[in-house]
Parts: structure tokens; sequence; C-alpha cells
């Protein structure tokens, strides 16, 4: 394959709406929540624990299916045309669960197989992006010899391999040291001055506030608040934002 | 100690079966699952049950009764073992489960021996399965007193330890010898086939009595059969003695043996264990890699490929779901070197090899295909496939098509024995090429489809999937009844030619296998 058509022209890449989404019937893990990511936004997904996250993400990235609602990638329906969604994005999950029986440079020649990355590119972008990292001398060892780093990193390289359109990523910054995740930062920030676009899950607040141009709180399963960061925050601390609509929450 | 043991059996024994999945779990279609599984259980443990209790009750209308514990004894014994042997390494030495365990202020021996007992639980039941109707059959029609109830409860329990402690050793072993070479897993599944081929010729070899050993055995069946159980396994023949003749020594001899052997186990490896372990943790990182031009694959090729990679990174996949390729070409090599008669004695019905090699050789591959647990195996890895631009049907090739592979070389050395050992006509050749190939092409395909239906995800030693999973157990059935359908036609159908009857049943698996593939 190419990489992602950047003209199609689509400045909405990620359109969630009244998603639902329970488990066994029983526990409403998402309950109708709707939002909106559009072209260069680093948009931030903030909630405490068990209040949904996840799940959202489980389900914009295929892994779960929705009950009710419909999730569009780059204006295509995640149910409908699963594949060009998926090709159209990126997933980095909280915990590095990857292929520990392959070598680093066989995992992420088998993802840019599957990606159809050409060979040439795929060199010059394994390269760049591992030696950013500083994990290139490594990638012919087995994977099941990394650090728990490493492996974060090595899954970060692997969901760039093929500059998706829409990067989802569930806890990014768990297990990076210092530098990795001021690469990591920096790298996302480059991909949405591209015209891609990243959705991420946090609890780490500050990192939210100074990276992400936009904000949504969730709370049991429901979207609580959203906006631009700067119009949340105004003159308090994301800090005092999210205690705040949580206490309002509670206390409905 | 005691309590370390009991505390880490106890965490150990919830995962195994799925038990403690099935009690909490809120997911309803989890929950029939695991129902159907249990069905299926019930089945089998029917079907051991009744084979287990025909044997007693033909021993004792033979006038060798007596024996009954000793038979069934021998029996468990070798399903035990058998079952254990592959596993035993593996469970033994899980360096995952050993660093989050040797954290924790218990010792190795501790560790050691409560994993020692997970695997002792799991082998009880067969134990007790094969056991209990054997004797209660022999409790109804020969009436013995109390001490047999109690001779044979101290018996069943202590049955399971020797057969253990021996495929322990043989685990031990096998991970010891291959953690002092770079390539341990190659080492571990090159070490376990070969003993494995060992004791298959072996067995292959014992399946042979003669008809005139026959006739002897008739005759003057008592000493001979004690004989041949006494140098076979003398502790089944003590069993016996306590049990059925009611000798307290013999029982003790059987209980201090037993629990000997697994007490001077425990302290050989327990000095030998954190050695080992850490030998096997070794990896090798060089850190030097040097980028040199990029291969480029297909999806599919790409997906074979990784498929094939993570086949061979498992020692417990690979030698339980290779064992059937091997007992193919071992089989097809006994034909060769002993004759076809070899196949006549084996299934004791003269005449029928002939007939019967094509599905013979075609059911041993197709008995615990390596797709029957290649979704579970994903485990948490499943995410990256879920979530990349690939089919399910790509997914499903990938496996089916690395399954075929793998078998290729086993099927094409097996093939040519078997056609230079019988020289058949052109019908016998197509049949004895067609069938087998037919076979691996629609279990690989089966064991996917099953493994669909029954994945788990979730577990901690890849021994819980390859071995102790529905999936593979239906599959196993599966794969057994597909064998047991055209044999039984060849067997109750004489007069109808063999060709025409592998034609019919090898149109159904082709129709089977297109009809997974395409629906």
């Amino acid at each position: 394959m190419k990489d992602w058509d950047w003209n199609d022209g689509q400045d909405v890449v990620l359109a969630v709406k009244h998603l639902t989404k329970t488990y066994g019937g029983a526990k409403t893990a998402v309950d109708d929540l709707s939002l909106t990511v559009h072209a260069g936004d680093i948009y931030g997904f903030i909630g405490h624990n068990g209040a949904g996250k996840t799940t959202t993400i489980k389900c914009i990235v295929g892994i779960h299916d929705a009950d009710r609602g419909t999730i569009e990638v780059a204006g295509k329906d995640v149910r409908r045309d699963p594949l060009a969604c998926k090709r159209a994005m990126a997933y980095i999950p909280d915990n590095p669960e990857i292929y520990e029986y392959l070598t680093g440079i066989q995992y992420l020649n088998f993802i840019a197989d599957v990606y159809q990355v050409s060979g040439k590119e795929r060199e010059a972008r394994i390269r760049k992006e591992t030696e950013d990292f500083g994990i290139y001398p490594a990638l012919g060892d087995l994977i099941s010899t990394y650090s728990h780093g490493m492996k974060q990193k090595l899954v970060v390289t692997g969901a760039l391999i093929h500059r998706p359109r829409l990067l989802v990523l569930d806890e990014p910054f768990v297990g990076l040291d210092p530098e990795a995740s001021l690469i990591l930062r920096e790298k996302m920030h480059a991909l949405c001055a591209e015209g891609s676009a990243i959705f991420f899950s946090t609890h780490v607040l500050e990192v939210a506030e100074k990276l992400c141009s936009r904000i949504a709180v969730i709370s049991g399963g429901k979207l609580v608040t959203e906006g631009s960061t700067e119009e949340l925050t105004r003159d308090k601390s994301l800090e005092d934002v999210f205690m705040e609509v949580i206490g309002h929450v509670k206390a409905d | 100690m005691l309590r370390q043991i009991r505390l880490l059996t106890g965490v150990s024994l919830r995962g195994m079966f799925g038990l403690n999945e099935f009690r909490y779990t809120k997911d309803r279609r989890k929950k029939v699952r695991y129902c159907l599984f249990g069905v299926l259980c019930v089945f089998v443990i029917l079907m051991l049950a009744a084979y287990a209790g025909g044997v007693s009750y033909g021993l004792i209308l033979l006038k060798l009764g007596y024996y009954v514990p000793a038979v069934m004894a021998v029996c468990g014994s070798l399903v035990i073992f058998f079952f254990t042997m592959m596993k035993a390494g593996p469970i033994l030495f899980d360096l995952k489960a050993y660093e989050k365990q040797a954290a924790l202020p218990v010792t190795p021996r501790a560790i050691i021996a409560s994993r020692f007992l997970s695997m002792y639980v799991t082998n009880l039941l067969f134990g007790i399965l094969l056991m209990v109707p054997g004797l209660a059959v022999y409790a109804v029609m020969e009436k013995p007193g109390f001490l047999f109830w109690l001779y044979a409860s101290a018996g069943i329990l202590f049955l399971p330890l020797l057969p253990l402690t021996a495929a322990s050793v043989a685990g031990a072993l096998i991970s010891g010898i291959s953690s002092r070479w770079r390539q341990k897993n190659l080492a571990g599944i090159l070490l376990t086939m070969l003993f494995v081929c060992v004791i298959l010729a072996g067995s292959f070899g014992l399946s042979g009595v003669d008809e005139r050993q026959m006739e002897e055995m008739l005759l003057d069946a008592a000493p001979l059969l004690a004989g041949q159980i006494g140098s076979f396994y003398p502790p089944a023949l003590w069993l016996s003695e306590a049990v059925a003749g009611g000798k307290g020594a013999y029982l003790l001899l059987f209980l201090a043996v037993s629990l000997g052997c697994f007490l001077v186990f425990l302290g050989v490896l327990g000095r030998v264990y954190g050695k080992i372990c850490s030998l096997l943790a070794a990896h090798e990182a060089s850190g030097d890699y040097r980028m040199t031009g990029l291969r480029t694959r297909s999806v599919q090729g790409s997906m074979v490929e990784r498929e094939l990679r993570r086949y061979f990174s498992s020692t417990v996949y690979v030698t339980n779901t290779l064992v059937g390729a091997v007992m193919m070409v071992l089989f097809s090599a006994g034909v060769l070197i002993a004759g076809k008669e070899m196949v006549d004695q084996i299934i004791h019905i003269p005449g029928l090899a002939e007939r019967a090699l094509p599905v013979l050789i075609g059911m041993m591959p197709a008995m615990m295909p390596m797709t029957s647990c290649s979704i579970s195996m994903e485990g948490k890895q499943w995410w990256i496939l879920q979530t990349m631009p690939v089919t399910e049907k790509e997914i499903v090739r990938g496996k089916v098509l690395a399954n075929i592979l793998v078998l290729i070389p086993f099927y094409l050395v097996s093939e040519i024995l078997i056609l230079i050992a019988l020289a058949p006509d052109i019908p016998g050749a197509l049949a004895l090429i067609v069938v087998p190939a037919v076979y691996i092409v629609f279990s690989a395909r089966l064991g996917v489809a099953v493994n669909q239906r029954f994945p788990v995800f979730e577990w901690d030693n890849e021994a819980r999937v390859v071995k102790q999973s529905a999936s593979t157990s239906v599959s196993l059935l599966l794969g057994l009844v597909t064998g047991v359908i055209p044999f039984a036609f060849l067997v109750l159908q004489p007069d109808i030619p063999a060709w025409g009857i592998y034609g019919v049943f090898t149109g159904v698996l082709i129709l089977l296998t297109a009809v997974m593939e395409f629906r």
C-alpha cells in the first residue's frame, strides 16, 4: 500500500457519535458518548480509573464492537469499512504486549509488511525513529530481552511506520524515561503538523494540559466536559477543572 | 513450608481449566462455552468409565480379577506419564511465574512442590477416572471387604506420584540440558521429540503380541499377565497384592516408593532449580544491529512467516502438536521394516491393514493440529492482529498454511516409506496419497474453526492453552470421530471397495473444508 492519502479533504479525522458499550449486557462502560477530533488536534481524553477511557479507545481501534452509535475515521465507518479505518490509524496500548519471540527488526518489518510500506521508506523510517529513541542497536535482539520502556519505544516506532492519519494512544507515557517522553511529545507535535490527529488517554493532567489542544473529561462512561484546553482552563489548572467537574457529577 | 505450598498451589489451580473464570465471569457467552465444554468432559468421562469397567469385567470373566487393580494402575500411570511428559518441563520451569513467585518469601522447594502438586491434582483426576469404574465393577462382582476400599483409596491417591515424578525427571533433564545451549527452545524441542520417538518406537514394539503369545496367555493366563505387568511396571503388581489380596505390606511398599521417589526428586531439583532457571532466562543480547536491506513480503506471506516463528518459539506447543506427525513417520517406517502384518497385530483385525492404512496414517497428524490452539496462543498479543488492517480470512489462512507447511516434510517422508513398503496398485496408491493429504488440510482448517469458538487469551503458561483448553479437547475428539467413521465402514462393510469409501469420505471432508473457508 501507499501511505495514507493526505489530500483526502477530511478535516474531521475522528467522529464518535452516541457511542454506547455495555459488557455482558450488565455494566454500561460507555454511555451515549460523542466527540470530534480534527486534523492537527492533540486530543486528551481524561478520567479516573474505570471511567470508560480504554473501552472507548478499544471501540475506536476495532478491538470491541459498539452496542450503539457510530465511529468514523477520516470519513470511513469503522463497522462498515474496518480495513480502511485501520490502515488510516495506529494504536499504542498502555501495556506493550508484543511478540517476544521476534527480534525488534522482525517485528517492525512484519508491521511494515502488513501496512505495505515500501522497502526504502520502511528502512528510512525505522532507522530514523529507532535512532531517535536510542533502540537502533538493539533491533537485532529478541524482544524478550527488552525492558518495558524499550518495548514501548518499539511499539511507538511500529505505530509511526505508515504515517497514520490518526494515532490513538492509551496512557502512552507510562514506562517511558523522561528523555523518551520528551521525544514522543515532539513526535506527536510533528505528526499533527503534517495533518494527522492524535487521540490519547492519560491520568497525568500536567502532561495533558501542556500537550493537548483539546481535552475531554469522561466519568461513569459519560462525557462530562469537552473543549479546547484554553477554554477549559482559563485561569485555573486542569487539575482544578477535573476535580470540579468530577465533583459536580458525583454530587448529581 | 506446607502453608507456602498450599497457597501457591491454590493460586495455580484457580487458573486451571478456566474454573475461576467460569465462576466469576459475567459474560453469558463465556458461561455457555464453559458449559458446552463441561458436557464434552462428561461425555469423555463416561467413555473412559465404560472402557475401564469393560476391561475389568472382561478380566474377571477370564478369572483374572485379582489383577484388575494392576491393569488399571498400568493404564492410569501410562496415561498420566504421556499427558505430563511434554508439559512437565515448561510448567516446572515457568520463568514468568518464577519471577513473580521468587520475590515472595517462599523457598524454591515450595515453588517446585506447588507446581508439582498442581499437575498432581489434574493427574489424580485421570487416576480416579480409570481406577474407580474398574474397581467398582470388581467390587460388585467379587464383593470384597472393608480393607479393599481402604487400600484402594490410598492406592488411588498415591497412584499419580510415580508417573508424575518420572515425567518430571524427563522434563527437568530436557530443560536442564537445553538451558546450556544457545538455541534453548530448539534444543528443548529436539530433545523432547527424540524422547517421544524412543517411547513411541518402544510402544509400537510392545503392541505386537502375536497369536502364539495370545494362545499361551489364554492357557496359562494369570502367571503370564503377572509376569508382563511385573516386568513392565512392578508397583502396579504391588497394588494388586494390596487391594485384591489384602496384603498391607505391599500397600506400604507402594506408598513408600511413590512418596520416596517424589521426595528425592524434590530434594535434588531444589538444589539445581535456581541455576537452571537463570540459565534458561539468560538470553543473549548483542546490541550491535546493522541494517542491511529489509525484505518485503505480501501480507499473507508475512502472516505465515510470523505464525511459523511463533510456533517454533514454544517447546510445549511444538512437542504436543507435532507428536502426531512423528507418529505418522514412525508408523510408516514400522510398516516398511516389519511389514503390514504389524498393523494387523496392532488393530487385531487380520487383513484390514491394506484397507485401513490411508485413514490410520491420515488420522495421526489430524488428531492434534497446531491450529487448534493457534488463536489462543496469541494471548495478550491478540490486540495486534485485531487492530491491524488484515481480514479475518488472512489471519485464518496464515494459521492454516503454517500448519500445512510444518506437516509437509513429515507427510512426504511418511508417504515415500509407506509406498515403498506396500508397493500398491494405482487406486491403493491414490488412496494412500490423497486421504492423509485431505486429513491434514481439513484438520488444519477445523482446528482454527474450533479455536474461534473456544478462544482463551488470558493465560500464564502455554501448557494451559495447549493441553488443558476446550479447543484442543474438542479438536481431538472431532479428529477421532473423523477417523473412526471411515474406519467403521471399512470394518463393517468389507464388500464395499476401500476406494469407494475413501472417495465418498474425502469428498465430504473437502466439502466441509470449503464450507468453513468460504462461508
